[in-house]
Formats: structure tokens, sequence, C-alpha cells
């Protein structure tokens, strides 16, 4: 961090922002104390995902779009895979389709038991990093002892659905390379049964974290299914009553050049700022009626009020997502019977094909077009982190004024916190951070 | 009965940091009996991978400032290794890895890091010819370090 100062003038430089995926900086100009602009910069540089897909075969786009993120690969290749089933017409049989959302379970396990305890509870806790947090004392090492624990059934899902733990290769456009024999879902069940009840601590333990008082009239959006807690599938539904097909994500979100970042930016058309919120608070305002009894309770027993509009209080709602994923997983486990065939024929054709999944840290928009042969003609991906950032920006607005009265070092610390609310990936909105707030 | 012995190689396929992943599939070919091999990308995954092994041995790319293609061993704990310590992202480095496990009681008796330093690490470049030809060099070490360690 680099302050500078003069009797008007003010400069905060975070070199970097440490526990947040990527490449990126942060700016927030005052004026005579009052908040003149927030930037969020994302200087990573361009991955060129969308141009190098084009003249691609469709059928190739899972497993290079699986690249963009090393966190989140089961997300990109479920929403490119979805977007090109429907142009080539696949309709997924429901024992695939489980092993789909199984597959999903893996990945938001594995994204969010790390984010709430190796990146986002040290916040909470004032220690810099979960080393310090676990060196700090026997609970809290038994704490970070249990994420791992929790984490690695996480890892055990991926890898005997999705082939390996990193960068998972067996789905396919029209199922899998490969399904699971039943015994090898068996095997995992007593270790996820211990994890489904370590999950159960986490939310009790996250939801005695102190959250700072921060509440605002947030257009939350996310994703929303008649059945079933949304992951691969729904409409796409906000707290300020918009409910579109996956279709009209275009007609009511863009992407926009901003002149501080190589990221584009999105926010919602035709509205006065456009700004909302993507995520697991969101997914569990606007969808908590449809998680299982057991994860309902859990919430009901942290006595916070749900809906809630407090972004630090997605920890919890992170906490109950794991739950709601080890319970899930189970049940799908215990449902799964082998299908006749690991993946549904197609025969390739041109068309368009939107389509949106719930990704750890929010929704995931892909769209394609193909020519007569299956051939990518145009590529567009939307992830979580370009959705949030705008939001993101306005949040760190909200607390400039803060900023200010704190000593330089602290008010860079409590602009890492608000941004970690959203656990950007900014590798994969191109796209990591240092923090600069300017007073003139 | 004896725990296994556990080799991972952490590295990426940019430049010389696919050092690594290149011992350990050369080591695969040799069918070392009671020694596993792994390659990983980062430290996340080695926490992963500490359960159950006796030793563990760690191969890593070293970008710093010193002459490419240089060997380097330490013995886990390394006060020379702290320095290797950035700050995190979503991953850790593996020295960051290994400073939890410690913390947490979880890191196998004896650790071991070979570190190779580079001098590229640009995606699309390859194994540096001086890095390539350090890892004859590097599987003899580690064939010794196995029979010390058998012994």
């Amino acid at each position: 961090m680099e302050p500078s100062a003069t009797p008007m003038a003010r400069t905060i430089t975070v070199k970097a922002l440490a526990r947040v995926e990527g490449e990126g900086g942060l700016t927030i100009r005052l004026r005579d104390g009052q908040v003149e602009s927030v930037e969020l910069r994302i200087f990573e540089p361009p991955r060129f995902f969308e141009a190098f897909l084009r003249g691609r075969a469709a059928v190739e786009v899972p497993d290079i779009t699986a690249r963009i993120c090393g966190i989140c690969p089961v997300a990109y290749q479920m929403s490119s895979i979805h977007a090109v089933e429907k142009i080539f017409g696949v309709t997924m049989p429901p024992e695939l389709r489980g092993l789909r959302r199984l597959l999903y379970c893996g990945e938001w396990l594995e994204s969010h038991v790390l984010h709430i305890h190796m990146l986002h509870a040290p916040d909470f806790l004032g220690y810099e990093s979960a080393i310090a947090m676990a060196q700090a004392s026997p609970a809290l090492a038994e704490i970070v002892r249990r994420a791992l624990r929790m984490k690695k059934a996480g890892n055990s899902i991926v890898k005997v659905v999705g082939g390996r733990e990193v960068h998972p290769v067996n789905v396919r456009v029209g199922g899998f390379y490969r399904v699971p024999r039943r015994e090898e879902l068996l095997a995992l069940v007593d270790e996820l049964k211990w994890a489904r009840d370590a999950a159960l601590e986490t939310v009790s333990w996250a939801a005695t974290l102190p959250f700072p008082a921060f509440e605002y009239d947030y257009e939350f959006v996310a994703m929303r299914h008649p059945d079933e807690y949304p992951m691969n599938e729904g409409r796409v539904v906000s707290s300020k009553g918009l409910d579109i097909s996956q279709e009209e994500y275009p007609d009511h979100f863009e992407e926009y050049q901003v002149p501080h970042s190589n990221a584009l930016q999105a926010r919602r058309r035709n509205q006065a700022d456009g700004a909302f919120f993507a995520g697991p608070l969101a997914r569990w305002n606007l969808n908590a009626d449809l998680a299982p009894a057991l994860v309902r309770e859990a919430a009901a027993a942290t006595g916070l009020t749900f809906p809630n509009r407090n972004p630090y209080v997605s920890i919890v709602v992170r906490s109950l997502e794991v739950l709601l994923a080890f319970d899930e997983a189970l049940r799908l486990i215990d449902a799964y019977q082998p299908p006749s065939a690991p993946a549904v024929d197609f025969r390739p054709r041109a068309g368009v094909g939107h389509a949106i999944t719930e990704a750890p840290r929010g929704l995931l928009y892909h769209r394609y077009e193909t020519d007569d042969n299956g051939m990518l003609r145009t590529a567009t991906i939307v992830p979580p982190t370009s959705q949030n950032q705008l939001q993101i920006e306005r949040d760190l607005a909200r607390i400039a004024p803060l900023l200010v009265t704190l000593p330089d070092e602290e008010a860079a610390l409590l602009a890492e916190k608000v941004i970690r609310n959203y656990d950007p990936c900014i590798s994969c909105a191109t796209h990591f951070l240092k923090l600069k707030v300017e007073g003139r | 009965m004896k725990m296994p012995v556990r080799v991972v190689g952490v590295g990426s396929p940019n430049g010389d940091d696919a050092v690594a992943w290149e011992v350990i599939r050369a080591a695969r070919a040799l069918n070392w009996d009671a020694v596993e091999l792994h390659t990983v990308e980062g430290g996340q995954r080695l926490l992963d991978l500490l359960d159950g092994c006796g030793t563990l041995i760690l191969i890593d790319a070293l970008e710093c400032a010193g002459t490419a293609g240089t060997l380097q061993r330490f013995e886990w704990p390394d006060p020379r290794l702290a320095v290797l310590r950035p700050g995190s992202t979503h991953d850790m480095r593996p020295t960051e890895a290994l400073e939890l496990a410690a913390v947490l009681g979880l890191l196998p008796p004896r650790v071991v890091i070979w570190a190779i330093e580079g001098e590229r690490f640009d995606p699309g470049t390859g194994l540096s010819p001086t890095v390539a030809a350090v890892v004859p060099e590097l599987m003899r070490r580690l064939a010794a370090e196995l029979r010390a360690d058998d012994a």
C-alpha cells in the first residue's frame, strides 16, 4: 500500500487485493470528502475466448470453456453444453440430468468451502490469512481442518462424475463420455454423510461471525426453477419483478465497455443505474422455499432474517448452499440408476442457443450460433463477476465516505472485505486488484 | 507396513513451469514400486494429497534471479522457503499449503522439496533447453532419494 496525503487530498493504493482470483485494481476518487467516482479496474489482459471459439466445432466448446476458470470449470461446461444442446435439439434423460446436477454440487462444494474458510472468514475475524486464523486457536484450527475434509468430499464427487478433480473432462454435448457405476457413487456416501453433518456445524459457526450493518435495496437476480433449488435450469428472476426466459437475457441485460477496465461490465438494460446483485445471496433470497427442509431449518436456526439484504451475510448463505449441496448429492446418489447409454445421439445443425446456469458466484450466460455443420459462428460469454462488477463499485461508493475516516491500511482492508462478499473470480471476467483512493 | 512415498509435481503448461509435470511423466514410465505420482496446479490440490504418506516429495519450478537450470533441495521446514510465499488468491503457493498443513498438524513426517530454477514462464513457450537438460539429473537424484528413503 502506498499512502500519500496533502491537507485536501489523499491517495491509498493497494498493490494487490489478497484472496481474490485474478488481476485487477480499484480506484476511489473523492472531492471534498464526497465520492466522485469508483472504478473497479481489471487489468488482467483479455483472454479472447469468445474470439477463438469462432470456427471451432460446437462439441469442443465444453472442454475449451472449462479452461476459463480453475475454480468453476463445471459451470462453464454446463452453460456451454446446455446452449449447444438447445441448438441441436438434445433433451437430457433424467438420469443424465441428475448426474450433471451431482457434478455441479461437487463444484459448489469445492468453491464455497474454499471461499468461506480460506478467503472470507479471515476477513470477519481479523486475520490476514487462513494460516494466521488456524494458528490463532485450536478451535479455529479444527474448523479449517474440517473445511479441508469437506472440500475433499466435494472433490471426490467431481472426480467420480467429472473424470478428474480439476478441469473435469467427462461431460460432453449429449451427456457424458462415461457414466459412473452405482458402486462408485455409493463409495462416496459415508464421507458425504459426515460432510453434511459438518456443514450443519459450519452454518452455525458462520452465523456467529460479526456482520457489519450494510443493508441496501439491491436488485437480486438469480435463476428460478419450479421444483428445485437452481443450478442448471430455470428462468431468470429478480427481487424487483423480472421474470424472463434464458433466451430473453440479452433483451434485459447488456455488456458494455468501461475505459478503466479490460473486462466488460454487465448491467440491466433501460434502468437508471443498472447495477444488480447475482450469486449465493440472490439465489437464496429468491429460492429459499425450494431448499430441502434440513437447509431451511438450519437457516431459521441462525436467527438471521431472510430474505436478507446485507452482502456480508453471503458467507452464511454459502454455508447453507454447502449444506444443500451435500444433502442434494446424497439424494441424487441414492436415486441413481446408471442410464443405458452415457449420451444421447444428436445431429449438428444451424441455430442459436442461449443457456444460463448458476455458477458458485452467480449467473453464467453463454450464447452460441452455429452453421449447418455445427461449427461456431459466434460466441458470447457473460461471467458472474462481470455481472457483479457494477454492484461492487456501487457498494464501494457507499463505504467511501467511511474509508476516508480510517487509517489507510484499515481503509484498504475494509474495501477488500466488501469486494470479497461477491467472491469475484476476476480471471473469469478476463479478468485482480490494486486499490487506489484519491481525494481532491 | 511402510507408508508410501508420494511425489507431487506442481506446475502448469507454461514454459519452464511445466518441468515438474515433465519429471512426473518421466517417472511414470519407470513404474517405481510403492511410489505414488501426482501432478497439481497449485497448493490447494496439494492439501488433498497429504493423507497417508510417509514422505512427500514436492517438485516445483522456481522463478527467481538465480541461474536457470539450477537444482535446489529443501527439507521442510526451511527458513529459505518463507521468501517464496506470495499474497494468496483463490489458490495457494505450495509453500503456503505446506505452512497451513504444518499449522493443522497434517504434514507427512518428511517433506522434501526439489526446486528447479526456470528462465521462461510464458504460455506456449515450452520447456527451455536449459531446464529440459536438467530433467535427467533430477530423475537420478530423485531415484537416489527414493532408495535412501526405502533403506
